[in-house]
């Protein structure tokens, strides 16, 4: 029977194809934006996720912070706002972590606001930031070294590695080893330039590595009164497999250190992300929720143009009645015919919305990604769209009196 | 003969307080299974009216009707559309066919929504187009038939379904003689195949194919005769002699048989 209803749906809709192919472009719009927006959001998605898989699987990141974990283990609240407050996280905490058992090698990191000039006369240069580690940070972050060396032991306090980017813009070399550069005014020495980071996600969602000042740690307590301010330790354990025992045994630690005090969380790498993630997240669905009003545009035009062809074919409906079709037959009939313009605009739609995403993907470095998911919800939306959109024609059509149906045409 | 239509007082009456025009008063009809029924009268004597009530396109104020001796008066809408698709085939002035289907497709529509698969209908209809000689035309739109064709393919569509009974609402109305007279003809022959065919009509000459002329006034019947066979040649189920004779033999009949009616009426009411 669905066939048969099917057929006869086609059938109207391919006596008026004109009418149906605008009706149907309205769906293919409003289903195209709002594909090619979570397509957009998958793939931005996958390329972190590709990104902290190219970060390794032994990392593990102590952060100031509250969260709390369910009995598996995963982190299953985490209040990041609390992480934007002063940290808690001190040197005692990293000096005991690099003894904690599994624990391969930790760094500190401890962000300093300031200037940063090739001159003193200069003006500053603008993105960039200033962290406060040590030697350890090049092994756990993964960064290697261009020209010159990374922080060391012996390491004289007003020394500095740049990042490829910001020794270029302010140098004008990736090789200028030995010059003078001033953070904060005062003059450090330039002792290595790092190798190009190719991960634009590191486990400081904030830094980006490649615009960075690395400073030893003496030097990032002497701007800051003596004292460290250390935001995150970064660490890499022995052995991935044996992450989840290290995170614990790591937790204990500065557990102990801190009194007790659940003022820390001890983040794997893709938690250590649940901030971009979040604002990813709330950015798809936005964007969604914009690209949905379209999609109405589309049902009400599917709407308009039912109820349109329902009037010119009441004489349609009278005959159809005076044969024997019931209402719920006629309803039927209506109401696929929405549904088929409505599926047919989903499929287009999707489709459409690849290339979309596609051109919008190149301009902002990711790959769309459309995968059973995306294309089921939007094809559900479309479906969804045709039957709220044609109820209304089609119980129009049902109810038509086929007496006065029949005599309109006369 | 068993009854296929009976009707017992039946009235229809359409608006509401003063506005209230009466369509049928009190009617009383049976129609037996085999009968070719002619329903006559001015415009306005309630002809269409009851051809709706009898089609289950509307319903009676008041009083009762029989379909093949079930009640149809308390049938849900969905009852009713089941028993236009299986009882009942009609046949309109205007023929009344979808515009956007092919032929083969509009012989076959009451076929669809019997849930009947789309081959199997197709064939049906096919060999029930083939009896009307449009074997030929089954894949034409209805723009390019002509009137007379068109009505045949109309015909073919009532008779799908093997219906109880065809109503034909002046069935060659929008015809010219030659065609009315094909279509007169094949609905002769429907009925010698033991259909029941009720029809209306304004044209006399046509009326003399039935075998039960039913005229009606203001809503009532006026006249019932089965006279008409008198006037018929009994092999040809044509008329007798000229058409033009013949209606106005028919004419004078039913003139004749109105005025007896009426006084009937008058007498019983003075009593």
């Amino acid at each position: 029977m669905l066939m048969i209803d099917v057929r006869i749906a086609l059938k109207s809709l391919k006596a008026t194809r004109v009418r149906t192919g605008l009706t149907v472009l309205g769906i293919v719009i409003g289903v195209a934006a709002i594909t090619a927006v979570l397509a957009l959001g998958e793939g931005a998605k996958a390329t972190i996720h590709d990104q902290v898989r190219q970060l390794g699987d032994d990392l593990l990141t102590v952060r100031s912070g509250q969260g709390t974990r369910d009995n598996k283990g995963n982190l299953s609240d985490y209040n990041f706002w609390a992480a934007l407050g002063s940290s808690t996280i001190t040197e005692y905490d990293l000096e005991k972590i690099q003894q904690t058992k599994g624990v391969k090698v930790a760094s500190p990191l401890m962000a300093i606001t300031g200037s940063v000039r090739a001159n003193s006369n200069d003006q500053p240069v603008k993105n960039t930031s200033i962290i406060a580690t040590n030697t350890n940070f090049a092994r756990v972050a993964g960064l290697k070294v261009h020209s010159g060396d990374f922080l060391d032991e012996s390491a004289e306090r007003n020394t500095v590695v740049l990042g490829q980017r910001l020794a270029i813009q302010m140098l004008g070399s990736d090789t200028a080893i030995g010059h003078t550069v001033y953070l904060r005014g005062e003059p450090f020495t330039v002792i290595g330039i790092l190798n190009e980071h190719s991960v634009p996600t590191n486990l400081s969602d904030l830094y980006d590595y490649n615009r960075a000042a690395f400073i030893p740690m003496d030097a990032g307590k002497a701007f800051n009164q003596g004292v460290a301010q250390i935001q995150q330790i970064n660490l890499r354990v022995d052995s991935g497999k044996q992450i989840q025992q290290t995170a614990r045994d790591v937790t204990t630690t500065v557990s102990h250190n801190h009194g007790g005090e659940d003022d820390f969380v001890v983040l794997r790498p893709e938690e250590a992300l649940t901030l971009t993630n979040n604002i990813l997240r709330i950015a798809t669905q936005f964007s969604t929720a914009i690209a949905a009003i379209s999609l109405i545009v589309g049902g009400v035009g599917i709407m308009n143009i039912m109820l349109v062809s329902v009037t010119e074919r009441t004489r349609e409906i009278g005959i159809r009645k005076a044969v024997g079709a019931t209402n719920a037959q006629v309803l039927r009939q209506f109401l696929i015919e929405a549904l088929v313009m409505s599926v047919v605009g989903g499929l287009l739609g999707t489709a459409l919305s690849y290339g979309i995403a596609w051109l919008l993907g190149n301009a902002f470095g990711v790959m769309p990604i459309i995968n059973w998911q995306i294309f089921g919800t939007a094809m559900l939306v479309a479906i969804g769209v045709g039957v709220v959109f044609g109820i209304t024609p089609a119980l129009k059509a049902a109810r038509k009196d086929p007496i006065e149906a029949l005599r309109q045409m006369q | 003969m068993k009854p296929v239509i009976e009707l017992y007082n039946l009235s229809k009456m359409f608006g509401i307080g003063d506005a209230t025009t009466v369509a049928l008063d009190n009617i009383t009809l049976r129609i037996d299974k085999g009968e070719f029924v002619c329903i006559m009268g001015p415009s306005g004597s309630g002809k269409t009216s009851l051809m709706n009530i009898i089609g289950l396109l509307d319903a009676p104020t008041r009083g009762e009707y029989y379909l093949e001796e079930k009640p149809v008066a308390e049938l849900s809408q969905r009852r009713r559309a089941k028993f236009r698709r299986d009882k009942i085939g009609m046949i309109f002035q205007n023929f009344n066919l979808l515009a956007g289907i092919n032929v083969i497709e509009n012989v076959a529509l009451p076929l669809t929504y019997k849930g009947m698969l789309h081959t199997r209908r197709l064939k049906q209809a096919s060999k029930l187009l083939t009896t009307f000689g449009l074997h030929e035309r089954e894949y034409y739109m209805p723009y390019q038939l002509s009137g007379g064709q068109l009505q045949r393919v109309a015909i073919a569509r009532a008779l799908v379904n093997k219906p109880a009974i065809i109503l034909a609402d002046e069935p060659t109305g929008n015809l010219d003689s030659k065609s009315s007279e094909i279509i007169m003809s094949e609905l002769s022959e429907i009925h010698q195949k033991g259909n029941t065919i009720i029809m209306v009509t304004h044209n006399p000459e046509i009326a003399l194919y039935a075998d039960r002329i039913i005229q009606m006034v203001d809503g009532t019947i006026a006249s019932d005769t089965k006279e008409p066979i008198k006037l018929r040649d009994p092999k040809r189920k044509r008329p007798l002699n000229s058409y033009r004779k013949a209606a106005e033999a028919l004419a004078a009949m039913l003139d004749r048989d109105a005025k007896k009616d009426t006084k009937k009426k008058t007498k019983r009411g003075k009593k």
